[in-house]
C-alpha cells in the first residue's frame, strides 16, 4: 500500500525531470499586434548538417503561419532583398548580423519584425542502446522602428522518452523533432506574446 | 477463450489512434479559393537529404498528387524547366516576387510550388531499417508574392504499424507517395 502511494509523486517527479523548458525572454512593453508582418533571415548553421539552417527555417516558418497571429514575408522575397542590403554594406549572410544591419534589412523589406535564428546542434546521439536526435538553437526578434530585441529564446531538445523508462513519446528522427521543436518555439512565444 | 467480442472496445480505440501516425503541419491562408481552375508551376526541389534525386522523386510524387485534383491544372515540369534556364533561375530558393512574375508572363501560373527534401533514407535500429521521409513545401501567389499554403511533413515507416508488421511500410517510395498524398489532401479540404 504504502508502494503505491509512492508511485504518484515519482512519477510527477520524473515528469518534471523530463520536462526541460525554453529560456525565453519578452520585452513585456511590447505591443505584439503591430506586428503585421514578419521576415525570417536565413538561420545561421553552425552544426556539421550542411542544410541544417533551411530545414529548421522551413518548419519554423510554417509553424508562423500556423499560429496565425503573423504574416511572413515570403523566404525567396525577403532573402533577396536582405542579400542587397548585406551586399551593400560589405556583410557576409552567413554570419549573425548586428542590430542596426537587422533594423536596415526591415526597413528595406518593409517588414516591422525580423526573426533570427542560430542553430548549433543539430544531430544524432547515442543514448544507452539507442540514437536519438538533438536539436539546440538560439532565436531572437528584433523590432525595425527602434531596433531593439523584443524576443529571445534558447532551446534545447533530445528525442528520448518523454518519461524516463517508460519509451512513451519518444522521437527518433531529426525531422519529427525538427516539427516538434518549432511547434514548441511558436506556441510559447505565441503564448507568452497575447 | 478470447475473442473478438471478449477485447474491449477501447483497445481497438487506442489501436487506431496510435494506427494513425504523425499528421503533415499544414497552413492554409483563409478566403483563398481554386475555383473555377488554377494553374500550378512545380519548380525542382532542394534535396538536402544527402540521397541524389530525392528531390526530384518527391517533387514527381507532387505532380502526380495535384493532377489528381480536378481544379487544378499542373504545368509540364519540362516547360517550367525550359523557363528556368532560359532565365537563369538556378534554384527555386531565389524564387523572389520578380521571378514569381516570370512563370505568371510566361506560362500563366497562378501559383508557384517551391520545395525541400529534408529526409529520404532508411533509419537503422537494431536489425531493422526503416523509410524515413522529410519535406517542407510552399505555395506562392504569382500575383502579389504571398505564400498561401506551407506544410511541413515527416514521418518514418513504422508510424503506423499496429502489432506484427501491421501497417508498416516497408518501402521508402510508398512512404513517399503516402506523405505527399496527406499533405496535397489538406488542399482538397479547403476547396
Amino acid at each position: 500500500m504504502k508502494n503505491k502511494r509512492l508511485i504518484i509523486p515519482m512519477l510527477l517527479i520524473a515528469a518534471t525531470i523530463s520536462c526541460s523548458g525554453p529560456r525565453a525572454f519578452l520585452n513585456d512593453q511590447t505591443d505584439w499586434t503591430f506586428y503585421r508582418q514578419l521576415g525570417v533571415l536565413p538561420f545561421v548553421n553552425l552544426t556539421a548538417d550542411r542544410f541544417a539552417g533551411e530545414k529548421i527555417q522551413s518548419a519554423f516558418i510554417t509553424e508562423l503561419f500556423l499560429s496565425n497571429r503573423f504574416q511572413v514575408m515570403e523566404p525567396g522575397e525577403f532573402n533577396a532583398r536582405a542579400s542587397a542590403q548585406l551586399k551593400a554594406a560589405g556583410i557576409q549572410s552567413t554570419q549573425e548580423l548586428p542590430l542596426d544591419q537587422i533594423k536596415a534589412i526591415g526597413e528595406k523589406t518593409g517588414v516591422q519584425g525580423v526573426v533570427e535564428g542560430v542553430v548549433t546542434e543539430y544531430s544524432m546521439i547515442r543514448v544507452g542502446q539507442a540514437d536519438y536526435p538533438l536539436i539546440s538553437l538560439n532565436m531572437r526578434m528584433i523590432d525595425v522602428p527602434t531596433g531593439t530585441v523584443v524576443w529571445m529564446a534558447s532551446y534545447s531538445k533530445k528525442g528520448g522518452p518523454r518519461l524516463p523508462i517508460i519509451s512513451i513519446g519518444e522521437t527518433h528522427t531529426l525531422g519529427e523533432l525538427t516539427q516538434k521543436i518549432c511547434k514548441e518555439i511558436v506556441s510559447d512565444f505565441v503564448g507568452k506574446a497575447f | 477463450m478470447v475473442t473478438i467480442k471478449t477485447i474491449p472496445r477501447w483497445a481497438f480505440m487506442v489501436l487506431l489512434a496510435l494506427s494513425c501516425g504523425p499528421k503533415p503541419e499544414v497552413y492554409f491562408k483563409k478566403n483563398v479559393s481554386f475555383a473555377p481552375s488554377k494553374t500550378i508551376a512545380i519548380l525542382p526541389f532542394n534535396n538536402y537529404s544527402g540521397k541524389e534525386d530525392a528531390g526530384k522523386q518527391v517533387a514527381n510524387m507532387f505532380l502526380v498528387e495535384l493532377l489528381k485534383k480536378p481544379y487544378l491544372n499542373v504545368l509540364e515540369p519540362g516547360e517550367v524547366d525550359k523557363v528556368m534556364r532560359e532565365e537563369r533561375i538556378r534554384s527555386s530558393e531565389q524564387v523572389d516576387f520578380s521571378t514569381a512574375k516570370i512563370f505568371k508572363e510566361r506560362l500563366d501560373a497562378d501559383y508557384i510550388l517551391i520545395g525541400a527534401v529534408n529526409e529520404f533514407n532508411y533509419l537503422t535500429r537494431g536489425d531493422r531499417e526503416t523509410p524515413l521521409v522529410g519535406f517542407s513545401v510552399r505555395l506562392v501567389d504569382t500575383n502579389n508574392g504571398q505564400i498561401v499554403w506551407a506544410a511541413t511533413h515527416s514521418r518514418k515507416g513504422d508510424d503506423s504499424e499496429l502489432l506484427f508488421g501491421w501497417g508498416l511500410v516497408k518501402s521508402l517510395t510508398k512512404l513517399a507517395q503516402i506523405s505527399v498524398g496527406q499533405a496535397v489532401h489538406q488542399i482538397e479540404i479547403e476547396h
